[in-house]
């Protein structure tokens, strides 16, 4: 049996300032296992832990208590480290250099070899489309920076991955070219962290999701667990005149209209089906009637809003 | 360790502060080598040419100047110009290392950059002696330019070791090795390339005021413990710097007090900065 990628268990940090006095905790026994191959998603809102919880794999953060395991190892141990891809939610870059140069450079702290590396930078350009671009960094836009910063954590073709907000700044085209890279490395059997706002991003690729607040694990499982019937259907005729209203109102009862457009809760299939009826016998045309689903972002709203409340 | 190294020595090329350091002492270096020039005379002594103004009284009372080149013995010029040169890099060329130094070493601790840069299979405590060892290699090459250049000059016009002037030098980059170390300590503390500029100065600025601290407070008595215990505790520039001075005359050199304190605090301030660095949440 193979080790997980990431196991944690019972992470604790807390951020202590000492001019204040006050102690902050970032996370609250937090445990996760990341099996590999798989994208994993870590979604919370701004200041929930998500930040402190990658740092803490990468060796960034100490942890106050708790273990933590990064295939298999320590994330403290070099070695470990030169098997992971890291791309930051801020990066900064010096800006004097071109993409080539700071592969290099990135690529010799990650102690890669000379001939390997000069092999590998063409080839990572490529992959994120910055192949053949002569600009020095100071001149790139910030999607073409996020491109750069993929282009680093790739290099050294990590098993795992840390990303923070890799489609941060990239129009829908290039978010489509970086989810199929994603999707590609999965397919070679890397594992991906994936930490983004985008909710239906992580909908789309992420195989396991964990949503964190307030330093905890609140919620953790397939994107399919959380995008669940909600019973409630969505009808959408070619006109709204009186006897429609009627014939919804006889089946379903008093429901609000926008436009064409209703929604409603029916008790059960057979009043559905009356409703039909009801409704090709006026007659109107039925435009559509569909079933309305739970998404993600839906989920994680109630989530954050219930919390607020 | 070396990668780090590497890398800082290519950013200290594309940093102006570093390039005007560099600029500035080759400049200063060719100046010398043109300036002086030893001359050979019949009897066999060696001489340095140097421009002086003269005032002549007139007949009628009237003081003119003029300015006339006169043959300076060559012992006169060694006992002046080198010790002058010593004193020189001591203090001015001392500030203006730290200035293109400090940030080298503030630099890569920005947020967004260190994290990449400690993710990588570096250690810290590799990426913060590999940013200190070059920020000293850009000074030292710096020295090598501005004090080499002119030692190398006087031994091959005159024939006359320049080994003692060259201790001398490395008396003072010993001192700026321990400044450096400062330096270091605080942008692990407080990675504000303002505030480590300002810190270092200061310790720059109060080395000779606190060697002197026993004339400058004498009738300040808690001002004098605090300048006691800043004394002990920071490196002594100001006194390495008239410890070069004995070296370069060959005078024996009262305490070697000064030197050893400053080592322990190269040791000290380095590990500690090392030690912090790798605790330190990024």
């Amino acid at each position: 049996m193979t080790t997980p990628a990431v196991e944690t268990s019972n992470l604790v940090k807390t951020y202590r300032e000492p001019l204040k006095r006050r102690a902050v905790d970032a996370l609250r026994g937090v445990s996760v296992r990341v099996e590999r191959g798989i994208i994993f998603g870590l979604l919370g809102q701004n200041g929930a832990g998500k930040t402190t919880f990658t740092k803490i794999l990468l060796s960034l953060v100490q942890p106050t208590s708790g273990q933590v395991q990064v295939l298999g190892g320590s994330p403290t141990d070099a070695r470990i480290r030169s098997r992971i891809g890291y791309l930051p939610e801020q990066m900064r870059l010096p800006e004097l250099m071109k993409a080539p140069s700071l592969l290099r450079l990135m690529g010799q702290y990650s102690g890669m070899d000379r001939r390997a590396l000069e092999q590998r930078i063409p080839e990572v350009l490529e992959q994120v489309g910055l192949a053949g671009n002569k600009k020095v960094i100071q001149a790139y836009s910030k999607g073409m920076r996020q491109r750069l910063g993929l282009a680093q954590a790739l290099l050294n073709d990590p098993e795992l991955l840390f990303l923070d907000e890799p489609t941060e700044g990239l129009d829908p085209l290039a978010r489509k070219q970086i989810r199929d890279l994603l999707l590609r490395k999965r397919a070679e059997g890397k594992t991906i962290l994936l930490n983004s706002h985008i909710l239906s991003e992580v909908e789309m690729i992420c195989d396991e999701v964990v949503i964190v607040n307030e330093g905890q694990v609140v919620r953790a499982g397939k994107p399919a667990d959380f995008i669940r019937a909600t019973g409630a259907y969505r009808l959408r005729v070619a006109a709204v005149t009186d006897a429609v209203h009627t014939a919804v109102q006889g089946v379903i009862g008093p429901v609000s209209w926008e436009g064409a457009t209703t929604t409603f809760t029916p008790r059960d299939r057979s009043q559905l089906n009356a409703l039909v009826d009801r409704l090709r016998a006026v007659p109107v045309e039925i435009e559509s009637l569909e079933p309305i689903r739970s998404t993600l972002e839906d989920y994680f709203l109630e989530l954050v809003q219930a919390k607020e409340k | 360790m070396r990668v780090a190294f590497l890398h800082t020595l290519r950013e200290a090329f594309q940093r102006r502060m570093s390039l005007v350091l560099l600029a500035v002492c080759l400049i200063s270096a060719i100046f010398y080598v043109i300036q002086f020039r030893f001359e050979t005379g019949p009897d066999g002594q060696v001489t340095v040419p140097a421009v002086m103004e003269q005032r002549e009284v007139l007949p009628d009372g009237q003081v003119v100047s003029r300015t006339v080149v006169i043959q300076r013995p060559l012992h006169l010029f060694m006992n002046e110009n080198m010790p002058g040169q010593l004193n020189f890099t001591g203090f001015f060329w001392l500030i203006l290392g730290a200035l293109a130094a400090v940030p080298l070493i503030t630099s890569f601790h920005e947020t967004g950059w260190v994290e990449l840069l400690v993710s990588k299979n570096i250690s810290r405590w590799e990426l913060l002696l590999g940013r200190y060892l070059a920020a000293f290699a850009q000074f030292a090459a710096a020295l090598l330019l501005v004090c080499g250049v002119p030692a190398l000059h006087v031994w091959m016009g005159t024939g006359i070791s320049t080994l003692p002037f060259l201790k001398g030098v490395v008396l003072i980059l010993f001192g700026y090795a321990c400044t450096l170390a400062f330096s270091t300590l605080l942008a692990v503390l407080q990675p504000s390339v303002g505030l480590v500029a300002v810190v270092t100065f200061a310790q720059l600025g109060l080395s000779p005021v606190l060697a002197q601290r026993q004339d400058q407070f004498k009738e300040l008595p808690s001002v004098r413990v605090i300048a006691d215990f800043l004394y002990h505790v920071l490196p002594k520039n100001d006194e390495l710097r008239r410890m070069s001075i004995d070296v370069f005359y060959s005078n024996p050199v009262e305490s070697w007090a000064p030197l050893w304190s400053s080592a322990i605090f190269l040791v000290v301030t380095l590990a500690a900065a090392c030690l912090i660095f790798q605790r330190k949440s990024l």
